[in-house]
């Protein structure tokens, strides 16, 4: 076997092995290609799997939360119809107050408030709370100098919450502050 | 992988949506809405509101609660539209130093940007909270006649919110989007957008891929709170005649006509007729007063009558400035709750001589375009692969020529699925795989795709091997079906090519022809699976007697005996009723053996000769019932 320092044979090896040189060269290239497209799938793959398991977590809240919304439509649709009730049920005339059937209907009322307590439906917004947004609608104010700022003087169509959500605010009038309060400062 | 955020910023109200596996979302809000009104307020406290909640305090901050903000965006104090709401809003209106029209709350000056981003920031809030991530990039749409400042001031109000607003594009090509009309070429399309307040009809050139917009018009104080209004004025004018006193001076009634004018309005899109009922509207002297009145689709066409045809004008200019003729629009998009209006889409189809594109939502039509389009923009996704699922249910041919599906149809493909099976008769030496497609019960009406053999089975008692049969469809649609037998370990397989399957249209006859023959079919199967079970029960009844010996006693070996011939002959009878009831007969015969197995003193100590396959245990159960679901009996036997 020749030494490899001998440049002649090293410019005859190196000629021989150019093309070994490539073709190594090139098994190397392959080699990465298929390692980088390899990590590529494999990260495709994760991300899969990842994208599969958040929709299942969000299926399974979307569930709960869909029951419940359905549940709140059902109800809110029976609102105005339990409002009416309970406007007959204050226009009673007092001379009939103890008449068999009206105090028929009376229980028939209760009978439905029960019901709606026992499915969680509770009413919300009484006179003397501060006013609330979230739970209560502004449908009026009044000025009043015996009441503070921003408190419901009176509810006139309750609101109704389903556990702590709230399905209808309860419409109300506001007090107003007795006097003007100062115009906002003119703009620079 | 971020979500990008499609976005109508409405003047009345504002949409989020997302593509989520290809498919447009509409997000909803923290308080489970998917409309939120774009109202802003201050409180007294220094609070600020947004949306629903802003709205509801109105009334007891009208300085500080701001809405139809979008009417003031990137205009000057100047501008006419600037100055009517000037006169119109309960809000302070002021001009800022450059000109600019400005909002001045609590004793603060806002740009009609910074207020745009508090509604932008909360539908980023609660889209962030509901899909679990953080959001920074948007897509926002505009009015198409919005100019280089009103696009602008968009952009900052987006900026300010904290998102990279990737594009601002128009309202009425959002819209065709959402209708999937970038996939047409070179189309003159409408845009009829009635909503909650404003008027808009935008024709658009598509070439190319490109929406060109060509003409706008519309009326910016013309939409559906102006019909709720007729209503309600009809309703106070008929009750005045009636009952002589005018519910518009009663705030209260007021408002029980508001709610009930809009819900009238809503069912008449879908009913001839409606009845309003107000028990209790108001009171006198007198006593108590109703409201009840029968309003017809009729009667409300007359009322909304002239406001629709005022449309028309602003349609026709449109036309005219774009240069075509109403018969020259190939599509057109409705956009707007207002546009569920009968009436309404009588109008679009009279003016443009074909039927309106209405299937997408109206109210959310705008920012489901604005999704999609954020979807191409997201980037990130590489290459979404489209996956195929598969047409029809793949499955094996079981004991009594039944069908067992292992895949059902329109599963998403690629896919495996696995279950174990048996055989059916004692020392079975191979098993038939017989791989089927179709929706029938019965294998025979199902289409073959192939056959193999598991061949070299160990001889057991029927019931005992475990073959596990696996079908594997990769993403070209290519099946493997592989059985192996558990204990010996061979396998066999067959590949089947996708193309071996069946066609658009027979894959439709055949899901007719399976819900047509369904009824039929079912019954066939039950048949079918009464005389497996009695044909199990036989043989189970046959091993008990070998098994038990002489531990049972010659008179009771004689019934068990007389029944199993009774079940045999019934199977080689067609009559189900009677394999049936011969099989119940030999179940109740063989309960005694037990009882009297067990009523021998201390004989309890038997070897454990199960009548279970397995014969794991002792005692006398009886093989499962035939309608739990895993033991399907076949040619071999799930187990």
């Amino acid at each position: 076997m020749q030494p490899p320092e001998s440049e002649q044979q090293t410019d005859d090896a190196q000629h021989d092995e150019a093309p070994q040189e490539m073709e190594a060269l090139s098994l190397e290239q392959q080699l990465a290609d298929a390692r980088q497209q390899r990590q590529e799938c494999f990260d495709a793959l994760l991300r899969s799997q990842a994208d599969f398991l958040n929709y299942k977590r969000r299926a399974l809240q979307d569930q709960a939360e869909a029951r419940v919304a359905a549940q709140q439509e059902l109800l809110e649709k029976l609102l105005p119809a339990l409002d009416d009730l309970g406007r007959a049920l204050e226009a009673a005339p007092a001379e009939l107050a103890e008449q068999p059937w009206v105090q028929g209907l009376h229980l028939v009322a209760r009978h439905l408030a029960m019901t709606l307590q026992q499915l969680g439906v509770r009413q919300i917004g009484s006179p003397g709370e501060a006013f609330d947004p979230h739970r209560h609608e502004a449908v009026m104010t009044e000025r009043r100098a015996d009441l503070p700022e921003g408190t419901v003087i009176e509810v006139t169509r309750p609101g109704y919450a389903l556990g702590d959500r709230v399905l209808r605010p309860s419409q109300v009038i506001v007090a107003a502050a007795p006097e003007t309060t100062a115009v906002a400062p003119t703009d620079g | 992988m971020a979500h990008v955020l499609g976005i109508d910023l409405g003047t009345t109200n504002s949409v989020t949506a997302i593509i989520e596996a290809g498919e447009p979302t509409v997000l909803e809000n923290s308080e489970g809405a998917r409309l939120t009104p774009s109202v802003v307020a201050i409180t007294k406290s220094g609070e600020r509101l947004v949306g629903q909640v802003a709205k509801r305090q109105a009334v007891t901050n009208p300085e500080n609660t701001v809405y139809s903000i979008k009417r003031l965006m990137g205009r000057k104090f100047d501008d006419p539209e600037v100055q009517r709401s000037v006169k119109e809003v309960s809000y302070k209106i002021v001009r800022a130093a450059n000109g600019d029209a400005h909002v001045s709350l609590a004793g603060r000056e806002y740009s009609p940007p910074e207020i745009s981003a508090m509604i932008l920031q909360k539908m980023r809030t609660d889209a962030e909270s509901r899909l679990g991530e953080k959001i920074t990039r948007a897509v926002i749409t505009v009015p198409a006649y919005f100019n280089d400042a009103q696009r602008q001031a968009t952009k900052d109000a987006g900026q300010i919110a904290g998102l990279e607003v990737l594009r601002i594009i128009n309202e009425p090509t959002a819209a065709s989007l959402a209708y999937g009309l970038d996939k047409k070429h070179d189309e003159t399309i409408a845009v009829y957008d009635l909503g909650g307040g404003t008027f808009d009809i935008s024709t658009l050139q598509l070439g190319e891929g490109v929406f060109e917009v060509r003409a706008t018009n519309g009326d910016t104080h013309l939409g559906g709170d102006d019909f709720d209004q007729r209503i309600v004025d009809w309703l106070a004018d008929e009750f005045k005649r009636d009952q002589g006193i005018d519910l518009r001076r009663d705030r209260m009634a007021l408002q029980r006509l508001k709610e009930a004018a809009e819900r009238a309005k809503i069912e008449l899109s879908s009913t001839m007729q409606t009845e309003i009922n107000l028990p209790f509207i108001t009171a006198d002297s007198s006593g108590p007063k109703h409201l009840v009145m029968t309003l017809t689709r009729a009667r409300l066409e007359q009322l909304v009558g002239d406001l629709i045809e005022r449309t028309r004008g602003p349609v026709m200019q449109a036309l005219k400035d774009a240069g075509i003729n109403a018969k020259d629009v190939n599509e057109v998009i409705l956009v707007g709750g207002q546009t569920r209006m009968p009436a309404v889409i009588e109008l679009v189809r009279s003016i443009f001589g074909k039927e309106p594109h209405k299937g997408v939502n109206p109210d959310e039509v705008v920012a489901v375009g604005a999704a999609i389009q954020a979807g191409v923009l997201q980037g990130d996704v590489k290459d979404v692969v489209l996956l195929d699922v598969t047409p029809l249910s793949l499955g094996v041919e079981t004991q009594g020529g039944v069908m067992t599906k292992l895949i059902e149809r329109n599963t998403t493909i690629p896919t495996r699925k696995s279950e174990i099976f048996s055989t059916a008769e004692d020392s079975q030496p191979a098993v038939d795989i017989h791989v089927l497609q179709g929706e029938r019960e019965l294998s025979r009406d199902n289409k073959s795709l192939g056959h193999f053999r598991l061949e070299g089975l160990a001889p057991a008692p029927r019931g005992l091997p475990q073959i596990e049969v696996a079908f594997d469809i990769d993403a070209n649609g290519i099946l493997n079906v592989t059985a192996r037998d558990k204990a010996t370990g061979r396998e066999q397989k067959v590949t089947i090519k996708a193309s071996s399957g069946l066609s658009q249209e027979d894959v439709q006859r055949m899901v007719r022809e399976a819900e047509l023959h369904a009824q039929e079919d079912r019954q066939r199967k039950e048949e079918i699976e009464a005389r497996n079970h009695a044909d199990n029960l036989a043989y189970q009844a046959e091993r008990t007697l070998r098994d038990m010996g002489d531990r049972i006693s010659a008179s009771l070996r004689g019934d068990v005996e007389s029944s199993i011939k009774a079940v045999r002959d019934a199977l080689g009878q067609q009559d189900t009723a009677r394999v049936r009831s011969a099989a119940d007969e030999l179940e109740r015969t063989m309960q005694r053996i037990g009882q009297e197995v067990y009523s021998q003193a201390g004989a309890g100590t038997g070897p454990g000769a199960g009548y279970g396959p397995g014969g794991s245990d002792g005692a006398g159960t009886p093989p499962p019932p035939r309608d739990e679901p895993d033991t399907v009996e076949g040619e071999y036997r799930e187990v």
